[in-house]
């Protein structure tokens, strides 16, 4: 699995959407400096969106991945270009690329967090691996694992996307998946419920316990 | 006593400053929220300064103490009404408007001459329709306040406008805000314009019929008054941002149910009223606008009813009904032939004060196609590549081509995403929420864009 040379990428960027290979990365802004010669030839600089998505404390004592409750767990903050947000240290928060990204079916990428934010123990991705095919901007799980409160400048660069070549020739067209379809904003996870997974890999229901049952039937409405 | 009245008053508007002043980072405001919130918070500040002397100048003259107080009684019952619109206000926070197609409907509009410095604040309202908000009582509010008071008046060039809460995040009925934007624009700059052709219609109307008198004579101006304002503001909305204004005015309307069914005596989609005209008679004028423009060309074979509606507008305005009061000698048919002079005279008016780009329509024939196929792949369209060759399209091509694909392509894209069902509404009513989200990221996308370039020309510079 090669990684890709800008100059591919920018050759990617100009095709038509019809063509397999297309990439689409937008909006590309100082694309002369992110794209150019002087830039390294093997990553593509992203930069922070201006929606988040800040963690709440549950009312349970802890989290617990279902259908309903991933949803209640966080709070939707704007923070236009030009303002702040402050992560405190060892607090973490949900936000995502400016960029909308549109992988090709023969590409797969990962984003990194770029070095110069890495060295401020700043970590802006736990899910780094993109699919093929993958549109949306990125959802960063950005975690502030130092030991004072960091700033984040919406606008300003993050990560760096890496992208690799697929081994195989020519994979088979196949169509969008639906659960996290061209989000532009960070999403909260979508879960089903554990039972329901789990009942697929034939646990029976009767065999599955809910933490603290009681009190979670009545706060998850079951 | 006074002392004890104008102390309530004070808490009162106190409150309403504090309110104002607790802005800080979260919920973050647009500028133009800011803008009026600080005027609030002035005019507060200026009232309590007023208070703090009121007691003072009542006991100095006694003779003109009742009046005075009936003054204060005015001044509460202006800070209740404003009191009434702070909330809608403090609800309209970034987080809860399209500020992208806020600021792209503004742009166009900054684009009419004289129109060149209106911004607008947005309001959540409670009211479906954007058409009945009165966003206008507050200015008027505010000003009555700063006369009582010898205070600030209201920014001239501040425009209030409000729109459903339910639609916070929406896109394509926002698109009926221009037409609210327009009503500022009208007041501001066009209104003495207008309505000095509507009084040569009048004239005219009156040699046939006789000079109207008295209360004749107001019903009629301003019937007809009424009627125009809202015709200009729909026709320069079209001038501003094309079909998909008249898109968003049917789909608010649910104007569709006029396709395939006989008129009855229950459609009220014929009947003007006192404020507004006849549904029928506005898309008629679209219809007529559009063609003027050239817009007409480029969407009159889209397979969709919301067409229809302007393609049967013109034969069913001929079954049109005036149901508000008219002078009894001018008759039905006479009052709506000045409608009609005054609907000519306007789509004349607006093209020649707002014409159309020149490459407009031919950018939209290039572009909407491939912008059509980037949605269909559920991906922003700021960044488009034709023949090679990356393109970003403008705020009118993509809310004309995104509104285009809203109406015709939903299933399309539903059909292009696993495990998903086209034929279900709940299904395509969440795939038209998606398609509104990337149509917003697309504007925010093309302005962070466009303005990078304009920061290069002006580098240049």
């Amino acid at each position: 699995m090669a990684v890709v040379h800008k100059s591919e990428i920018r050759r990617r960027l100009n095709l038509d959407l019809e063509d397999v290979e297309s990439l689409v990365i937008t909006p590309l802004l100082q694309e002369a400096d992110v794209l150019g010669e002087d830039s390294d030839a093997d990553a593509v600089d992203l930069r922070l969106g201006t929606y988040f998505l800040l963690p709440q404390v549950p009312p349970q004592p802890f989290f617990f991945p279902s259908r309903s409750f991933a949803k209640s767990t966080h709070f939707r903050v704007h923070v236009p270009l030009g303002s702040y947000l402050v992560v405190p240290a060892h607090q973490t928060v949900l936000g995502s690329t400016l960029e909308f990204l549109k992988l090709p079916i023969d590409l797969s990428g990962q984003i990194l967090t770029k070095s110069s934010i890495a060295r401020t123990f700043m970590v802006i991705e736990t899910a780094p691996w993109i699919h093929p095919c993958y549109r949306g901007c990125l959802t960063l799980e950005i975690a502030n694992v130092s030991n004072t409160p960091l700033l984040l400048y919406p606008g300003r660069f993050v990560g760096q996307l890496i992208l690799m070549e697929l081994g195989q020739e020519k994979p088979a067209t196949r169509k969008l998946s639906g659960s996290y379809l061209g989000p532009v904003y960070p999403e909260p996870p979508v879960f089903k419920d554990p039972e329901e997974d789990l009942a697929i890999i034939g646990v029976p229901k009767s065999d599955f316990r809910r933490p603290g049952a009681a009190w979670m039937k009545a706060s998850d409405g079951k | 006593m006074v002392r004890q009245e104008s102390a309530a008053l004070f808490r009162f508007v106190d409150s309403i400053v504090r309110r104002c002043a607790e802005i800080h980072e979260y919920p973050v405001y647009a500028e133009t929220s800011k803008t009026f919130l600080n005027h609030i918070s002035i005019l507060g500040t200026e009232t309590k300064n007023f208070l703090e002397k009121f007691p003072e100048s009542v006991e100095k003259d006694k003779r003109t103490a009742n009046s005075k107080r009936r003054k204060l009684h005015s001044l509460r019952i202006s800070w209740e009404a404003l009191h009434e619109y702070l909330k809608p206000a403090l609800d309209a926070d970034t987080l809860h408007i399209p500020s992208p197609l806020i600021l792209a409907l503004q742009d166009e509009i900054n684009q009419v001459k004289e129109a060149g410095m209106l911004k607008f604040t947005v309001f959540h309202s409670d009211r479906v329709n954007y058409l009945q908000l009165p966003p206008g009582t507050i200015k008027e509010t505010a000003d009555l306040i700063a006369q009582l008071i010898n205070g600030t008046p209201f920014p001239t060039d501040l425009g209030l406008v409000g729109m459903p809460y339910s639609q916070s995040n929406g896109f394509f009925l926002n698109c009926l805000l221009v037409h609210e934007m327009a009503h500022v624009v009208y007041q501001n700059v066009y209104g003495v314009d207008v309505s000095t052709q509507k009084d040569k219609t009048l004239e005219a109307l009156e040699k046939e019929v006789g000079v109207l008198q008295g209360r004749d004579a107001t019903i009629a101006r301003d019937t007809l008054e009424h009627w125009i304002e809202e015709l200009f503001c729909d026709l320069l909305s079209i001038c501003l941002i094309g079909p998909a204004y008249s898109f968003a005015l049917i789909e608010l309307t649910g104007a569709t149910l006029l396709v395939d069914s006989p008129p009855t005596t229950l459609d009220p989609f014929h009947s003007f009223m006192e404020y507004h005209p006849a549904e029928i008679a506005r898309f008629h004028a679209h219809l007529m606008l559009l063609k003027k423009l050239g817009w007409w060309g480029e969407i009159e074979k889209m397979s969709t009813s919301y067409v229809d509606v302007l393609k049967i507008s013109e034969a069913k305005s001929s079954d049109l009904r005036i149901e508000t009061e008219i002078p009894e000698d001018v008759g039905d048919e006479r009052f709506l032939k000045c409608f009609w002079e005054m609907c000519a005279w306007l789509i004349d008016f607006v093209t020649a004060e707002r014409p159309i780009s020149s490459t407009l329509l031919a950018d939209y024939r290039k572009q909407s196609a491939v912008i059509a196929r980037y949605l269909q792949e559920a991906i922003v369209p700021s960044s488009i590549v034709i023949d090679g060759k990356r393109e970003h399209p403008t705020p009118v091509i993509l809310i004309n081509a995104a509104f285009g694909f809203y109406l015709e392509s939903i299933p399309d894209l539903i059909r292009n995403v696993d495990k998903q069902d086209a034929s279900s509404v709940e299904a395509r009513s969440r795939f038209a929420e998606r398609l509104e989200l990337w149509a917003l990221k697309a504007i925010e996308d093309c302005r962070l864009l466009e303005g990078e370039s304009e920061y290069g020309r002006r580098s240049q510079v």
